[in-house]
């Protein structure tokens, strides 16, 4: 049975390069990035990259709805012709900063809050159902820590693909929240300034907010749309936070989506990796990709400039990748040094890239590949 | 829309354990008489989660963590093949632990927190520690929303089963004091893990027939005329015990009260009950959606 082809044909993105791909990797060619540095005195013990914008205009809202907002309302021309779309929601933190709010407070009795509605997944789906009555039809949330947003997208692709539905919203946001700062300290795998995957001094991750949105579609519209032309995912079985040193689980994963797309690892130009920062995640990507791509394949991280966004990681950084590859380059930050392996590039390059991958990894070993396709 | 049967089902609460106990329940008459429910509901805590359990693994595990993973062992393990996709669905998944976390932070101002407890936080914990225990590089994934997570399984199974041959399905909740910080918060919510294999069938089990605004709407349509059996949520089984006497009218609420994955429940209530055709009646935000059974 013919299957459909399956294209990114609108894009939103926030991260802490800025609220529009655009002007995100203008700044990712012109200039560098810093994480925000908290206060001695600041319940944060380390740095963190967060969106630049203040969404003042969404007053009332939470910070993650007014970031999804936003990026519904980015899009909104698509929603001008396409009514009862399904989405497809992705989050690692739910939204949980706004219960560390509100907590010590609930715990004494002092205050009552929606807690049921306002955080813990069940409040940003509703919230969008009620914002933009008939935009969306249905929603489903996954969860798989750092590759839900990855999750997200193969499940549409598969539905558009398959012919169940014609289009789909994919929507990945994470907030800053104590509990993930805290909890990756506590696990030794955030740094103390910038992270710096790929490169030999990488000592660990930085966290960053972030949120990315893609409404995928059978059928182009302008004709230089990217095409999601695989998706994968498996389990590492291995670790319940680190990844398998001899990177079977992402090995298999990698080859499922390349065996989807009908593509050769010989014919992959760039892969968008994981890349948190961290010393072992790193250094399994890198040998993995080493194993399959050999030493053809240019491979940089995105997290250099963002951080790592977590459950929105995959979204977001197909967002700026999209802009990026359509300009024809692959950016490294003006500082970037000490590269792990020559498969990374040490400066911005200008390359064509026809297929590219994207890795998401998460905790519990959850491993989602996707194989892209730009129009070059 | 497919049928699907359901396969290797377990499902366990803090007072009752597998299909058996499900159906003496039935045959008891509890599932439809209210006035009985009090000596059967379920606890906040299911006891003895860790027996049964080889891997050391299991002193990390959470409350849901072991839930999951005995209902997945109990139920549909032995019949898993590497192909088959696995699908928690799970309202507030790891809640407990990231109470604790929260509680660590924000009450005793900790400025680390134990590693296990935070790697135990996200919501695909359970499922990880049943691939590792197990050796399973299965594709799996956690879906999550709420109380509305009832209705993104029901989403699951018009949409995401319509591309699959089969499934494993999983679901389940932990209790936690986060849960009722809330005082908005009126559901009660016991602890309780469901596992089983959906599989495509051509002519046999559960089918999606439509959604309605109501439940006037609902018996309005004379669609539950043609059943004798039906399994509802509590929201509406009062309603559709009055307006048809002579039928079966049962509730999964016993098993697992307002629990936000009882759908997953009710989905397999029919065929372990050996009904010959029954409805399901879910109520969601969106609507009162029914589902056929044929045995």
């Amino acid at each position: 049975m013919k299957k459909n082809r399956v294209f990114i044909i609108h894009s939103g993105v926030a991260t802490a390069l800025g609220v529009d791909a655009e002007s995100s990797v203008d700044l990712m060619i012109n200039g560098l990035t810093t994480p925000y540095f908290p206060e001695p005195d600041s319940k944060y013990t380390r740095p963190f990259y967060k969106v630049p914008y203040n969404y003042d205009e969404y007053s009332g809202a939470v910070r993650q709805e007014a970031i999804a907002f936003k990026l519904v309302d980015d899009i909104s021309s698509f929603f001008k012709d396409n009514k009862g779309v399904s989405l497809f929601l992705a989050t690692s933190t739910g939204g949980i900063d706004e219960s560390e709010k509100v907590y010590v407070d609930l715990l004494a009795g002092k205050i009552k809050y929606p807690l049921m509605k306002k955080h813990f997944f069940s409040g940003l789906p509703e919230s969008l159902m009620k914002r933009y009555p008939g935009y969306f039809s249905d929603y489903m949330t996954f969860s798989t820590a750092c590759s839900s947003s990855g999750q997200a997208i193969l499940q549409a692709f598969r539905l558009i693909k398959e012919g169940v539905i014609d289009k789909a919203v994919v929507l990945g946001i994470d907030t800053i929240a104590l509990t993930t700062v805290t909890g990756f300290d506590s696990l030794q795998l955030v740094c103390s300034g910038k992270s710096r995957p790929l490169t030999n001094g990488r000592d660990g991750l930085t966290l960053g907010e972030g949120a990315g949105i893609v409404v995928l579609q059978n059928k182009q519209i302008k004709g230089d749309e990217i095409e999601v032309v695989g998706a994968a995912s498996t389990t590492d079985g291995y670790h319940i936070s680190s990844p398998d040193p001899e990177g079977n689980g992402q090995k298999g994963c990698i080859y499922k989506a390349l065996q989807e797309g009908g593509i050769e690892p010989s014919q992959v130009d760039y892969v968008n990796a994981h890349g948190t920062g961290t010393v072992m995640n790193d250094q399994v990507e890198i040998k993995t990709l080493k194993m399959i791509f050999g030493d053809n394949i240019t491979v940089t991280s995105l997290k250099s400039y963002i951080g790592h966004t977590l459950g929105a990681s995959t979204v977001d950084e197909i967002v700026l990748c999209e802009e990026m590859l359509k300009r024809g380059i692959i950016c490294q930050p003006k500082d970037f040094s000490e590269r792990m392996d020559d498969i990374v590039p040490e400066k911005t390059i200008e390359k064509r890239v026809k297929y590219f991958l994207k890795n998401s990894f998460g905790f519990g070993g959850n491993n989602v590949s996707l194989l892209l396709k730009t129009p070059n | 829309m497919s049928r699907a049967i359901i396969k290797n089902f377990y499902f366990h609460n803090s007072n009752v354990k597998g299909a058996g106990e499900i159906a003496e329940l039935f045959k008891s008459g509890i599932l439809s008489d209210p006035e009985r429910w009090q000596s059967v509901l379920p606890a906040k805590k299911i006891d003895n989660l860790l027996d049964g359990i080889e891997s050391r693994l299991k002193i990390r595990m959470s409350e849901l963590s072991l839930g999951i993973y005995k209902a997945i062992k109990n139920g549909p393990d032995a019949f898993i093949t590497d192909k088959d996709e696995v699908y928690l669905f799970t309202g507030f998944a790891e809640i407990e632990t990231t109470d604790k976390i929260i509680n660590a932070i924000t009450v005793n101002k900790d400025r680390l927190v134990s590693p296990t407890l935070f790697h135990n936080s996200v919501h695909n914990t359970p499922l990880g520690y049943w691939a590792i225990i197990e050796k399973k590089h299965n594709y799996c994934v956690t879906v999550s929303d709420g109380m509305e997570t009832g209705l993104s399984f029901i989403n699951f199974f018009r949409y995401i089963f319509e591309t699959l041959p089969r499934a494993v399905i999983a679901a389940g909740d932990e209790w936690s004091r986060f849960l009722e910080l809330d005082k908005e918060n009126l559901y009660d919510l016991p602890a309780y893990n469901i596992s089983y294999i959906l599989e495509k069938s051509a002519d046999k089990g559960i089918k999606y027939l439509g959604c309605y605004k109501d439940a006037d709407d609902l018996i309005s349509s004379g669609v539950c005329g043609g059943y004798n059996s039906i399994i509802a949520d509590r929201d509406i089984f009062n309603t559709l015990k009055k307006s048809y006497k002579t039928k079966t009218v049962i509730t999964d609420y016993p098993l697992v009260m307002d629990a936000p994955c009882g759908v997953i429940l009710k989905f397999a209530m029919p065929s372990i009950l050996e009904m010959d055709k029954a409805l399901v009646v879910q109520k969601t935000v969106r609507g009162i959606y029914i589902f056929d059974f044929e045995a």
